[in-house]
């Protein structure tokens, strides 16, 4: 890509930050899911998504190409957010741990798809531009154009919309969810969702790095542990979906925040290579498996006139934000020639010791318990 | 509420303060990262272009990424206090596989209190036993104390605490 377009490495740093900002922006437009619809507001993200990947791939120069990527970034972040709110509103109680399991696990297994198209792209006889890749994210359109009549708005939207005291609630405003009623659970969540993630997002940022500078490992042997972790890891969603339909929102979010702890600090003190693979894929497993559960926990306690707002509260300016923070910490106090601690993998250590304490304990002691949430009892009792 | 931000800040800018001495270990890894990058990466700021030859031949010529593998060990000193009039030097020692499988080790040779010029002054390459890098069970470049877990269990702790008085002010009117 840099190739083509004529950029530097510098130049694709800043791309990179650029795009980063997107996802923070589309903080305004998942807000709005609360007042159009989830229906229209899924239609929307796809569509733009996909109107800025055919711009992606029509990038005659760097800065277009920027542009093009900050603005599909806004509509991605929003069409998650927007994803979570459906689900949590569609299906049956019992059965939204499970749902939610599904839906988290496929981030991580579009990355993935992803690869496995480069690698099936790269054994082809002649050179598939990176282009290409852009024009196959038209797919979700042809889909949308194909099944927009049969998507129809989620029923709880609906039920509320249609009801009396529709009128008199506030379905615009982005501080609602900062409400006397909500706010000890949207800080409760968003503390816990930031702190999480600026661990996730460090030991991803870095994990690379560590392994090939630290630990020696080579840049193709380190691909392929990231890339078969990976496979492994992402069960960790599912399992987390399915434990938590069972035994609750909490008690599974503090299992795998131990995990975290325990194998996301072993990971990065690990020097031998056979060892660092079970260890890559439990700290994925864990780590990002609990998504599972801060999806839970962002939309399941709010009522569904404010849902989508506390969600895009939660996720978009707590979570990114820890994402951005965390590398940047963990690279000043872990760089070779100056930093104080001076190698990354003991700064990632002492990185995830100090924020997944807080975490264990910010949920254990104030994010509320939502397995037997009912979405309907709570609406009504918001009418009236 | 505020301070605690601002003292997280402060107390990064402090420690990176703390740690402005620059290590031969990493210099010698920015180099070679550098050299990886081609000229992009500028590996004239750490050595003179002939020294990057040494390493790898025609790399102004050659695509990124040609060093599939980069690894530094623990500084040796030769020198911890030299005469007067004379530059101290040290000895890291390094190792570079290619991606076509070829391997390559040996010293980078740094004037640790050179004002002017690059830092590495040259490479050599006569051949460094096994046992010297981390990943051959050498000694690590950098020692963490049992004092470094406990301050972060400490900061762990205290950002819990910390949690106690905003989550005490959102709760304080909370409708039942």
């Amino acid at each position: 890509m840099l190739i083509d377009l004529g950029g530097t490495e510098a130049q694709a740093g800043a791309i990179r930050a650029i795009v980063g900002l997107g996802a923070a922006v589309g903080f305004l437009l998942s807000a709005q899911a609360d007042r159009i619809g989830r229906r229209r507001l899924l239609l929307i993200t796809i569509v733009g998504y996909t109107a800025c990947a055919a711009l992606t791939a029509l990038s005659p120069n760097l800065a277009f190409l920027a542009g093009a990527q900050f603005l599909s970034q806004i509509f991605l972040a929003s069409e998650w957010a927007v994803a979570i709110t459906i689900v949590t509103e569609e299906f049956p109680r019992e059965e939204r741990g499970r749902a939610l399991g599904i839906v988290t696990s496929m981030n991580t297994l579009g990355g993935i798809a992803v690869g496995l198209l480069a690698f099936g792209f790269s054994v082809l006889p002649f050179d598939v531009p990176w282009r290409a890749y852009y024009v196959l994210a038209l797919v979700p359109l042809v889909i949308v154009a194909i099944g927009r009549r049969s998507m129809l708005e989620t029923e709880r939207y609906s039920a509320v919309r249609a009801s009396e005291g529709f009128a008199r609630l506030d379905h615009t405003g982005l501080l609602e969810p900062w409400k006397p009623a909500f706010r000890s659970d949207v800080l409760a969540v968003g503390l816990v969702t930031f702190l999480r993630h600026a661990v996730a997002a460090a030991a991803a940022f870095w994990w690379a790095y560590y392994a090939q500078q630290e630990v020696g490992m080579s840049v193709s042997t380190s691909g392929l542990y990231l890339a078969a972790a990976g496979v492994l890891g992402a069960v960790g969603f599912i399992v987390a979906g399915r434990l938590m339909d069972r035994h609750g929102r909490k008690p599974v979010f503090l299992a795998y925040m131990v995990g975290t702890l325990v194998f996301g600090t072993w990971l990065f003190q690990i020097h031998d290579p056979g060892l660092m693979l079970p260890v890559l894929c439990l700290a994925i497993f864990f780590g990002l498996g609990s998504v599972a559960v801060t999806s839970a926990f962002a939309t399941e306690p709010f009522p569904t006139y404010v849902r989508s707002r506390a969600a895009a509260w939660c996720r978009n300016a707590f979570e990114i934000p820890g994402g951005i923070v965390a590398p940047l910490v963990v690279g000043i106090l872990g760089d070779h020639v100056s930093g104080p601690i001076g190698s990354i993998g003991d700064a990632m250590s002492l990185t995830t010791v100090a924020l997944i304490i807080p975490t264990i304990w910010i949920a254990w002691r104030y994010v509320p318990e939502t397995k037997d949430t009912n979405l309907v009892a709570m609406d009504e009792a918001v009418m009236a | 509420m505020r301070r605690a931000p601002i003292a997280a800040v402060l107390l990064v800018l402090i420690l990176s303060a703390c740690g402005s001495r620059e290590r031969p270990e990493g210099i010698v890894e920015r180099w070679l990262l550098a050299l990886n990058q081609g000229t992009a990466g500028e590996p004239g700021k750490y050595a003179d272009g002939s020294t990057s030859e040494e390493i790898l031949p025609d790399w102004e010529e050659l695509e990124p990424g040609q060093l599939d593998l980069i690894e530094v060990g623990a500084a040796i000193p030769v020198e911890d206090a030299p005469p007067r009039g004379h530059i101290a030097e040290v000895h890291v020692p390094f190792r570079v596989v290619t991606v076509d499988g070829s391997e390559t080790r040996g010293r980078a040779v740094l004037r640790r209190s050179v004002r002017s010029g690059v830092p590495i002054g040259s490479v050599d390459l006569r051949a460094i036993p096994p046992g010297i890098f981390p990943s051959e069970n050498g000694p690590s470049i950098i020692e963490k104390t049992p004092a470094a877990w406990l301050v972060s269990v400490l900061i762990g702790a205290v950002l819990a605490a910390l949690s106690w008085a905003p989550m005490r002010l959102a709760r304080r009117r909370r409708p039942d």
